[in-house]
């Protein structure tokens, strides 16, 4: 038993801290996002403790926007929250394959850190090397989590001080860039990259066709699309 | 319905399409990372993350109202995203092009916005 573990648990710490250093890369938008978070929601008169549950509880930063600004329209979000929610099942299913032997209650405690951020980073890596799957994503996780719950706080507690038009001209571009320079790291894989490009191209011309819904329905029209393509120029080269 | 309702329902719902896929963990579907289905999850995916970029930078416009209302800034962004990605492809590496591409946008919003 000891023979095993010996070498095996410092290799893990150090994919936890490989995956901690990444989140350096992540973290700098986090620190922006979660300050709006935080300073939106005392501008919108939310309590401390209500605005702390939206990071702890959801962690999702569209539906905590979308919660903390529209919270008055009541029962009318709730298949707007299923839809925006219904995403991380494409991200879970993705990840899967790579942390299932991971135990179900670690792998349930876990949850709350799978967000396209999280992931991008997880399949960048897993991409290259899979070997301790779960120590990364918690070491790259875990960081950027524990960020974004310290910076709704601070967001919360300065209010309305921090206000400027450079944090929001800055937020618009944060999340994009960083995505963007993720799918960099795809590069030559084709496939990977082109859904990503043809979701950022399909999304202003698809939203005529699902309306609010374009979200859910357009990754799935690419990703089949592509399966197709790729599908038939394999059979054709084979 | 209260705030609290709604965050309930918003965790409740987050952590179940979160955990769903992991029923199905040993499944052949999403065991064979090569098959069709699971590839068509892993391109659905990363196109996701294309309609979530587009969302985020230009505000959920669409194509029409893109053309009518696109400015420097919108020209900017699209440069600056297409600059990225070319710099991390045939670099390698994230922060450089990344904080680069962020204090020229920063300083572009300075410039046109007084």
């Amino acid at each position: 038993m000891t023979a095993t573990d010996t070498p095996t648990r410092p290799v893990a710490v150090d994919v936890f801290i490989e995956g901690a250093r990444d989140a350096i890369t992540f973290g700098v938008a986090f620190i922006f996002l979660y300050l709006s978070i935080g300073i939106l929601s005392a501008t919108q008169s939310l309590t401390l403790s209500q605005t702390l549950a939206t990071t702890l509880l959801i962690f999702s930063t569209p539906l905590q926007f979308l919660l903390i600004q529209s919270y008055n329209d009541g029962w009318i979000l709730l298949p707007v929250i299923m839809a925006l929610n219904a995403r991380f099942v494409l991200l879970s299913a993705t990840l899967a394959p790579y942390i299932r032997s991971t135990s179900t209650t670690k792998t349930m405690a876990s949850l709350i850190l799978i967000t396209p951020s999280i992931f991008t980073g997880c399949v960048t890596r897993f991409k290259q090397k899979s070997d301790h799957a779960f120590a990364y994503m918690i070491g790259l996780g875990l960081p950027i989590f524990g960020v974004s719950i310290i910076c709704t706080y601070i967001g919360f507690m300065t209010g309305a001080k921090l206000t400027s038009p450079v944090i929001y001209a800055a937020m618009t571009l944060l999340l994009p860039l960083q995505f963007t320079a993720l799918a960099g790291k795809h590069w030559p894989h084709y496939p990977e990259v082109s859904s990503y490009w043809l979701g950022f191209i399909g999304a202003p011309l698809l939203v005529y066709l699902f309306k609010d819904y374009s979200l859910l329905c357009t990754p799935f029209i690419i990703g089949g699309l592509i399966v197709l393509i790729e599908n038939t120029y394999k059979k054709e080269a084979a | 319905m209260t705030i609290w309702l709604l965050i309930a329902f918003s965790a409740v719902t987050a952590f179940a399409f979160r955990a769903l896929p992991f029923a199905f963990k040993n499944s052949t579907a999403l065991t064979q990372t090569q098959g069709s289905f699971y590839r068509f999850i892993s391109y659905s995916a990363q196109a996701m993350l294309g309609v979530i970029i587009y969302d985020t930078a230009f505000n959920k416009r669409d194509a029409l109202t893109l053309m009518q209302q696109f400015d420097t800034l919108d020209a900017l962004k699209l440069f600056l995203l297409v600059g990225t990605f070319i710099a991390v492809a045939k670099t390698r590496k994230i922060l450089p092009s990344f904080f680069a591409s962020l204090i020229i946008y920063v300083a572009a919003f300075f410039y046109l916005n007084g």
